[in-house]
């Protein structure tokens, strides 16, 4: 990529052949649903044949750019020659929409030509083929500018002899052809619709229209990349970036990708709902009602368990109270139109199109706030969007922190994994031990290992770097009242561990007794720092 | 007790009566007497480090020689020369102060280099060589040095590579309050050391000696030694790192200090414990580490903070 | 762009809601999940991006110093085009900053590797890496990233000098010396025949036995050199028009004869009027005379940051440092100009058993009579306008 202005050459010839086979490919969708529409609206019109001619449309337009461009010509020449081309295009035009019927066809209409012209000539086949026809020729002629505007950044720059001024890393004609790219797309959308609305009855027309329609966006976008990407390697090359040998082709890979990834989660998510917006939230509120009433009434359960318990333990007779019912949960019963229950999953589809679409809402509302400063400082300054904005950034936080939370949770979870498989430390071994069956040497690891494990758990792990000696320093101030027993266990680990003197199992059964100590009281701790962990968290 | 303990003990009370609150230190000295390796006492003057030495010396019995290293002192005075005797006709060896049982070298590194090497290579090899015969040291064979930290002037720092024929380094330390006052009190008239006597036999050394080879080290405990010592040499900040030599010393010192403290098994603990001592001096740091403020001793520490000490399964 | 955003956004909720095409959905999400993608995408993907440098922190005046910035992506989505900006000094980097643009792969690695060009002596910022990331498409704004800066620290020029000779009287060193009163014992010289009064150590048994008389061993005499050097950088003691070359002379002076004395093994010191503009408060402390390398490598990053400025003056500076020295040390001054105070202060140095050497540099004025002075008073001094001057030390 940094090869010269020869090689920046060639890439521009590439790119530009590119764009332009992209453009081609985005107005011929154009063309195509256009085509649909007036199939659909003018039932017996028929639109066979209107692919090539669309084609030779986008073909003839791209030529005209390239020779206008090649050929410096004043306007009035402009003019004469856009003039022949297009008398040119529609004596093509007709002799084509009417051949498309048979020769037998157009020599009849020549014929008829003669007799009535403007009424022959104008036939309904004729117009809406060159209405369609000049749509898509414009379509391409409309972005083939915005190219050639990139062809002129492009050579401007990364010329022999460059402007003094830097180039922008969004150029000009990004804008222009984003512009271009989201106003016919919102007309291409529109036809599609109207297309729809037109002949709803017709097989396989709703698939049709989304897929060329789909298709289109889906150019649009690898157009964008490719611009972007024309934009900032200009950038970079005036400011001799040094660029990475596969950078175009990741750049393409990952386009693609991205594109694929994108395209597919679009057609995924839902499109309709059964149930509208404010249904939705009824749901959902009535959701969260019957999940706080069955917390309400897990507790009460508990509360008359523990009266009931302690009325037997202290020999009082038991209250007459019994556990309240359960909460009665019965989901409302939906209708659609034709007077059917809605299912289940129609209502979770539709829970989930209606979040999808908010989100979709608030971001892109909170892109415009971005790009409006102002307009985010006068919200500011009504309490309800502060309100808003704090609950927000709330949410943010508790939700950062639960992730957080989680992935720590997770690592936590993963490092134990790994210490219990690998390495110097605390692992009892692996597979299945028979502690009947070890002898009193292997017995009193056993149950120093097992206090290694369970005190790492209860939140006050042996560092690997650790010797036992150090390890009773550092777990002491945790357990005073098992003192005694931490001591006892690591004397005893420490003399099976490194002497070769006998063990004996009084021995084994001391190390047993200790290490039952301190499980007891390595849980009491685990349970006090857990609630006072709940309590800061309050 | 064991024997050993009940040699240390004798020779800790008959040494606590000149040093006073100094047991750590006697102890590490007791360690590389039952390793038979030599020790540099490092700190500043009036500690007592010539003071410790003399002590230890005395206890053991046996022949003691103090050097005193002077910037004259010649390679020769410290070995020995070839006196040609002109009634015989013939060269005759008048052995110099290193043909002793311990050797007192004071104030190493006031000695020229070429001297200290010369006493460091005896102390390694345990004998000497000179005009072409090789004589062998007497044993149970024991250097103390004494120095200066390098800061003071007029001194010729010993050659860093050639410390590694230590097995440690101590440093003595100030005495604590109640000791110092204890020192004016009872030190003002005569020193103690003038009546000090022999409390053991130096010659039930060399039995000792043998009788800590048997100290069990665990498998793992000799992997954590090695562990260590190789952490040293891949260490970023060090140009040099242990030797198998260090390795060797500190394995030694560890059964000779489990022996010390009437146990027949090492425990890592001792490993930790004597690592500074046995290991520290025989590291150098790289220049740009030391401008970072970094030292042996805290390199080591981190070290000991870092590597894994592995305390097996259950199997 | 935003006002066609917007104008689309409506238009498919138009159509979706009158048409009843439900594509405008899926167009919806087509249009804004790629601005919401690429956002995200370029966020997570720059979030997850470390950089790290590897350099020597100290580099000699000179010297090619090669620096690798090594960028990792720690995370599992690709980076579609990182573009890395260095800053770098102008000082060691002519060619102005490096800029690099690359792409990663899932946990990919990447190195950019550059060359700088130690020029100048002093501590420079290196750094910091600015970074871009953005997505392929460009309709989510590129996110922007920084690391922090490193500090390399480039050296003074050293001139190698093999034949200076600085004066010295500290006993017992390993220096040759032709006044016989420091014997070296280590350093046989000669023998000679055994004269009353001899020291019976310094009989050469060997030769006495062969010759059939006594010999003795005669020792070659030696001398250890310890040099301190003052280095005055108060701006207002040189030529105000000649001031940036005559400091940076008298450093290159100084990192010389520092270089020098630590090749002899013997121990170096300094003291500075001049400011350090990255310590806590400016200040140089003095480096008392030690040998070793690591004292040197000390030495040379001292003098390597070191800025002149208005600051206390030489003769105050020798007033205050130079009575604690040894006796027998040689006190190195070099300064821009040499006045009647100076000479006066440099006598009470001398008459302390310290040894004088006076180095002006930059273009002193009265070097005539400076030295003449310097003569009657007995110590050398040497006056060097360029570093060609240096060349007396150079020639074997």
């Amino acid at each position: 990529m940094n090869g010269g202005p020869t090689l920046a050459r060639q890439n521009e010839r590439l790119t530009v052949t590119l764009a332009h086979l992209l453009v081609g490919l985005m107005a011929l969708c154009f063309g195509l649903v256009c085509v649909l529409l007036a199939e659909s609206a003018a039932p017996g019109w028929d639109g066979r044949g209107m692919i090539p001619a669309c084609a030779l449309a986008i073909l003839e337009a791209s030529l005209t750019t390239w020779l206008l461009k090649k050929r410096e010509m004043s306007p009035a020449q402009t003019f004469a020659y856009r003039l022949a081309e297009w008398v040119i295009l529609l004596i093509l035009l007709k002799l084509f929409a009417e051949a498309r019927f048979g020769f037998i066809h157009l020599a009849d209409n020549l014929r008829a030509l003669g007799q009535n012209f403007w009424s022959s000539l104008l036939s309904r086949e004729f117009v809406t083929a060159a209405v369609i026809v000049f749509a898509v020729w414009q379509v391409c002629v409309l972005f083939n500018r915005a190219i050639a505007e990139m062809e002129i950044t492009y050579l401007t720059f990364a010329g022999d002899s460059p402007p003094p001024v830097a180039p922008e890393t969004h150029q000009p004609f990004q804008e222009t052809l984003g512009r271009h790219f989201l106003l016919t797309g919102g007309l291409i959308a529109l036809l599609g619709g109207l297309s729809l609305q037109a002949d709803s009855a017709r097989p396989l027309l709703q698939a049709q229209v989304t897929a060329v329609i789909v298709a289109y966006f889906a150019l649009g976008l690898i157009l964008l990349g490719l611009t972007n990407f024309t934009s900032l390697a200009t950038f970079w090359r005036y400011n001799r970036v040094r660029m990475a040998p596969h950078l175009s082709i990741h750049w393409v890979m990952y386009s693609l990708v991205f594109l694929a990834v994108l395209v597919g989660v679009a057609l995924w998510l839902p499109t309709h709902y059964k149930l509208g917006l404010l249904d939705t939230l009824r749901i959902l509120i009535g959701y969260l009602m019957a999940f706080v009433a069955g917390i309400y009434y897990l507790i009460l359960v508990a509360l008359v368990g523990l009266q009931r318990l302690a009325s037997r333990l202290f020999g009082i007779a038991a209250p007459a109270s019994s556990p309240p019912p359960p909460p009665a949960f019965e989901p409302q019963q939906y209708l659609q139109p034709s007077g059917q229950p809605i299912g289940q999953g129609d209502i979770l589809n539709s829970l989930f199109f209606w979040a999808i679409f908010i989100a979709v809402l608030v971001f892109a509302f909170r892109q415009f706030l971005m790009a409006n400063p102002q307009l985010a400082a006068i919200l500011r300054r009504f309490g309800l969007v502060r309100f808003l904005a704090s609950l927000w950034g709330w949410m943010k936080t508790a939700l950062g922190q639960t992730s957080e939370g989680a992935a720590a949770a997770i690592r936590r979870g993963l490092s134990r994994l790994r210490r219990a498989n690998r390495g110097p430390g605390v692992s009892a071994g692996r597979g299945y031990v028979s502690l009947r069956r070890l002898p009193p040497r292997q017995k009193v690891f056993f149950y120093y290992l097992a206090l290694l494990r369970r005190a790492g758990e209860a939140g006050a792990p042996r560092q690997d770097w650790q010797t036992p000696y150090e390890y009773e320093k550092t777990l002491l101030p945790d357990l005073p009242e098992a003192s005694e027993s931490l001591e006892g266990l690591t004397a005893d680990f420490l003399q099976a561990r490194y002497s070769r003197a006998e063990i004996s199992p009084a021995q084994a059964e001391h190390s047993r007794s200790a290490w039952e100590r301190l499980r007891q009281a390595l849980r009491v701790r685990q349970k006090s720092s857990r609630a006072s962990e709940e309590k800061a968290g309050r | 007790m064991n024997p050993i303990q009940e040699f240390a003990a004798k020779v800790t009370a008959n040494v606590e009566k000149v040093i006073i609150g100094k047991r750590e230190t006697i102890e590490l000295l007791l360690v590389a007497l039952l390793c038979e390796g030599h020790v540099l006492i490092e700190d500043v003057p009036g500690v007592g480090k010539t003071m410790l030495a003399r002590a230890l010396a005395i206890s053991l019995g046996g022949q003691f020689k103090r050097l005193q290293c002077t910037p004259d002192l010649l390679p020769n005075d410290v070995s020995g020369v070839s006196v040609y005797n002109q009634k015989s006709g013939e060269f005759e060896f008048r052995p110099g102060p290193i043909f002793v049982n311990i050797l007192l070298a004071d104030e190493i590194n006031r000695a020229t280099p070429r001297t200290q090497s010369a006493l460091l290579e005896a102390m390694q090899e345990a004998q000497v060589t000179v005009d072409g015969v090789t004589r062998p040291l007497p044993r149970p064979f024991l250097v103390l040095a004494t120095q200066n930290p390098i800061e003071y002037e007029g001194t010729f720092p010993l050659p860093e590579a050639q410390l590694d024929r230590f097995l440690m380094r101590l440093a003595v330390g100030y005495p604590a309050f109640a000791d110092e006052k204890f020192l004016l009190t009872h030190l003002q008239r005569e020193h103690p050391i003038n009546a000090l006597g022999q409390a053991v036999d130096g010659r039930q050394l060399l039995d000792l000696q043998r009788q800590v080879w048997e100290i069990h080290v665990d498998d793992t405990l000799q992997d954590y030694i090695i562990r260590l010592v190789a952490a040293t040499r891949d260490h970023p900040d060090l140009a040099l790192g242990g030797s198998p030599r260090a390795s060797l010393a500190l394995f030694k010192a560890a059964q000779a200090l489990a022996a010390l403290r009437g146990r027949d098994h090492v425990l890592p603990d001792d490993i930790k414990y004597l690592a500074p001592c046995t290991l520290t001096h025989r590291l150098i740091v790289k220049p740009e580490s030391e401008l970072r403020g970094r030292t042996a001793e805290t390199i080591l520490a981190d070290l000991l903070k870092s590597v894994p000490l592995d305390l097996g399964r259950v199997q | 762009m935003l006002t066609e955003f917007v104008l689309f956004f409506f238009l498919l909720l138009i159509i979706a809601a009158l048409l009843n095409g439900e594509f405008a959905f899926t167009l919806l999400y087509l249009v804004f999940g790629a601005v919401l993608f690429g956002w995200a995408w370029s966020r997570q993907a720059g979030r997850a991006v470390r950089y790290s440098r590897k350099f020597e922190e100290r580099a000699f005046w000179g010297e090619e110093i090669p620096i690798r910035i090594e960028i990792q992506n720690t995370g599992w989505l690709p980076v579609p085009w990182l573009y890395l900006h260095e800053s770098l000094p102008v000082e060691l980097a002519p060619g102005g900053p490096v800029k690099h643009v690359l792409s990663l792969g899932p946990n990919g690695r990447a190195e950019i590797a550059y060359q700088l060009q130690g020029r100048k002596r002093g501590r420079y910022p290196i750094g910091p890496l600015f970074a871009t990331c953005g997505d392929p498409i460009g309709l989510a704004r590129p996110q922007d990233y920084s690391a922090a800066p490193d500090h390399i620290t480039v050296f003074p020029k050293i001139i190698p000098l093999t034949s200076l000779h600085l004066p010295s009287r500290s006993p017992q060193g390993t220096l040759r010396h032709r006044q016989p009163i420091f014997e070296d014992p280590a350093r046989l010289l000669n023998k000679r025949d055994y004269t009353a009064g001899d020291s019976l150590r310094r009989i050469d048994w060997k030769s006495s036995a062969a010759l059939g008389r006594l010999q003795v061993k005669q020792f070659e005499p030696s001398i250890a050199l310890e040099a301190s050097i003052f280095l005055n950088l108060n701006a207002s003691e040189y030529e105000s028009q000649h001031r940036i070359d005559a400091t940076e002379l008298a450093i290159v002076v100084a990192a010389s004869i520092a270089n020098w004395v630590a090749e002899q093994r013997q121990a170096v010191g300094l003291v500075t009027n001049g400011i350090d503009p990255y310590a806590e408060n400016r200040s140089v402390s003095s480096l008392p005379p030690r040998k070793g390398r690591g004292h040197l490598m000390r030495l040379l990053e001292t003098l390597a940051r070191l800025q002149s400025a208005p600051t206390i003056g030489l003769t105050d500076l020798l007033r205050r440092e130079s009575p604690p020295l040894p006796w027998g040390t040689t006190v190195v001054v070099i300064t821009g100009r040499a006045d009647e105070s100076l000479f006066d202060e440099l006598i009470q140095v001398q008459r302390r058993g310290q040894n004088v050497v006076l180095i002006l540099t930059g273009r002193a004025i009265n070097i005539q009579k400076a030295a003449e002075q310097a003569r009657n008073f007995g110590f050398p001094l040497y006056a060097f306008q360029n570093e060609a001057g240096l060349d007396i030390w150079r020639r074997s």
